[in-house]
């Protein structure tokens, strides 16, 4: 989908003469779906981790303004809910005992992030955006649902309960929106992100959503 | 003017008239041009020949010049004139005394393309003669044209005159009103020269949008500056700029830096496709308006694809 989202903006680039929206602010909500891989601790030894991918679905919300036609720098505070992530086997202590079985999380993520992005049209505008900032996760207790013999356990193991962590975050994404009169946009994007864990494992996460946008001259 | 050119059309009709009446029918020779020397002479000739008058002076030689060679049938001296072959194509006509009575003389090329026939006549030395005389063969269309342009050199010529005083008197109109509108806005500037900061934008649905980011206000006067930046494919036509101060258009003229389409007359300009162009608008009387929100109304043909700026422009 990037690959094509990429093509089709590299054409359209190329068929006009002008560029866009200097001066003018954008609101833009994008509902997003969304797939995690989300690593966890769990590989029986210190700073071995274990991967697993989610589906989740978030929502982005972005404010910019054109500091050229060509291009936007802008907020974007962004949220995403990710599915119970089961790792297995797993390796974790439990009342400072190790075990191994199957442990299961699950993760809320939230993103503030700066920004530019580059409007390569006017009618139809690809965009290509990067931004960084920090981010937040919201872990639920984990769960040893059961171990690798096939026993419920149902306890938490130690260092996995319930919790905040904090990220870095650097986010790319490319897209493509129509303008649909002098105030309203709509388009189509994709986009990754990678936070890196502060003290905590990493996530990285795919993207791919509508967005609506409405465009306004506040008169600054 | 009126009387001038109702005569000079009459008297066109007149030549013209002339021209197509059967007594027309049989042209004169006339002379075609005349050198910067007055001794020298070309006769245009039609096909069916003509008779010139050529003055000569006692003991001067006139060389007669033909476009093809001369039959020699023609050349017998008078009593008082010398004719003799001047090469293939000339005859050398010599008068050889004062007393020389007029000759006639016909003379024909040997091809039979031109006949004159011509009457030598000798003049006091204080009057012009002809040294050298060309003949050229011409066509009836030729001899038309040329009698038409002769008819009409003098109306040609007195219109001409005209021209230039129009010319002259509208120069001076310019002048005049270029310096009076150079003196009002000398002595604006001396009553009032302030630059503004407005901070305005708009746009329509067809990607055209107005920036307007300065005024002026000199004198009575306030202008509104703006860009129109066509970010569209077409061309937008702007018919329209007004400026409002509620209700009330106070919008004395308006000009756009954009080449208007030459089609229409009632267009103030035409921004092409991806360019931007500046614009502005002014406000008579601007100091019935200061302090006070304006809006700038943009428009194309019949108010087509409007852009209105309603904030950020007040003059203080």
């Amino acid at each position: 989908m990037c690959v094509a989202l990429l093509g089709v903006a590299l054409v359209s680039v190329g068929s006009h003469h002008a560029w866009a929206d200097r001066y003018e602010a954008t609101l833009v909500v994008r509902p997003t779906g969304t797939l995690g891989r989300v690593a966890e601790d769990v590989g029986g030894s210190a700073g071995s981790s274990v991967v697993a991918s989610v589906y989740g679905g978030g929502l982005d919300v972005g404010l910019s303004y054109g500091l050229r036609n060509w291009l936007d720098v802008g907020l974007e505070l962004g949220g995403a809910g990710f599915a119970q992530a089961t790792y297995d086997p797993a390796t974790v202590m439990i009342s400072s005992r190790p075990h191994t079985g199957q442990i299961a999380r699950t993760t809320r993520d939230a993103q503030l992030r700066a920004g530019a992005t580059l409007r390569l049209g006017v009618a139809w505008v690809p965009t290509f955006y990067v931004g960084a900032g920090f981010g937040g996760r919201q872990k639920t207790a984990a769960t040893m649902a059961r171990d690798d013999q096939g026993t419920a356990v149902g306890l938490t193991p130690d260092d996995m309960s319930a919790g905040m962590s904090f990220d870095i975050v650097v986010a790319t994404r490319i897209g493509f929106e129509r303008r649909l009169d002098a105030r309203w946009t709509v388009g189509l994007s994709a986009g990754a992100s990678h936070s890196i864990g502060l003290g905590a494992p990493s996530l990285d996460t795919l993207s791919a959503g509508v967005s609506i946008a409405c465009s306004w001259y506040p008169n600054l | 003017m009126h009387t001038f050119f109702n005569r000079a059309m009459a008297s066109i009709l007149a030549a013209c008239a002339a021209l197509g009446s059967p007594a027309a029918a049989q042209p004169v020779p006339v002379p075609t041009a005349s050198s910067s020397r007055d001794s020298e002479a070309e006769y245009l000739v039609p096909p069916q020949g003509g008779a010139f008058e050529i003055a000569l002076h006692v003991g001067e030689v006139c060389i007669l010049s033909f476009p093809d060679k001369v039959s020699n049938k023609a050349l017998a001296s008078s009593p008082d004139f010398q004719i003799k072959a001047w090469e293939e194509d000339g005859i050398a006509v010599r008068a050889l005394g004062a007393t020389a009575k007029t000759t006639t003389l016909a003379v024909s090329t040997v091809s039979g393309s031109l006949k004159v026939n011509l009457t030598l006549v000798v003049v006091p030395a204080d009057k012009p003669s002809l040294k050298l005389v060309r003949f050229k063969a011409g066509t009836e269309d030729d001899f038309f044209d040329f009698q038409l342009q002769t008819a009409l050199a003098p109306f040609k010529a007195d219109l001409d005159r005209q021209g230039q005083e129009l010319a002259r008197q509208r120069k001076e109109l310019d002048d005049h009103i270029r310096d009076r509108a150079e003196g009002q806005t000398a002595e604006g500037a001396l009553k009032r020269s302030e630059t503004c900061t407005f901070s305005s934008h708009a746009r329509n649905a067809d990607n055209v949008i107005v920036h307007v980011v300065r005024g002026l206000l000199l004198g009575d006067e306030g202008y509104v500056i703006f860009e129109l930046e066509n970010r569209s494919g077409n061309p937008y036509r702007v018919a329209g700029v007004h400026v409002h101060a509620g209700e009330r258009d106070v919008t004395a003229l308006a000009r756009v830096t954009a080449p208007t389409d030459a089609r229409d007359p009632n267009l103030l300009g035409v921004v092409p496709p991806g360019a931007t162009r500046r614009g502005v608008a002014v406000v008579r009387s601007v100091d019935q308006v200061l302090g006070k929100n304006l809006t700038l109304d943009i428009a194309g043909p019949g108010g087509s694809q409007p852009i209105r700026l309603n904030q950020g422009i007040v003059f203080r």
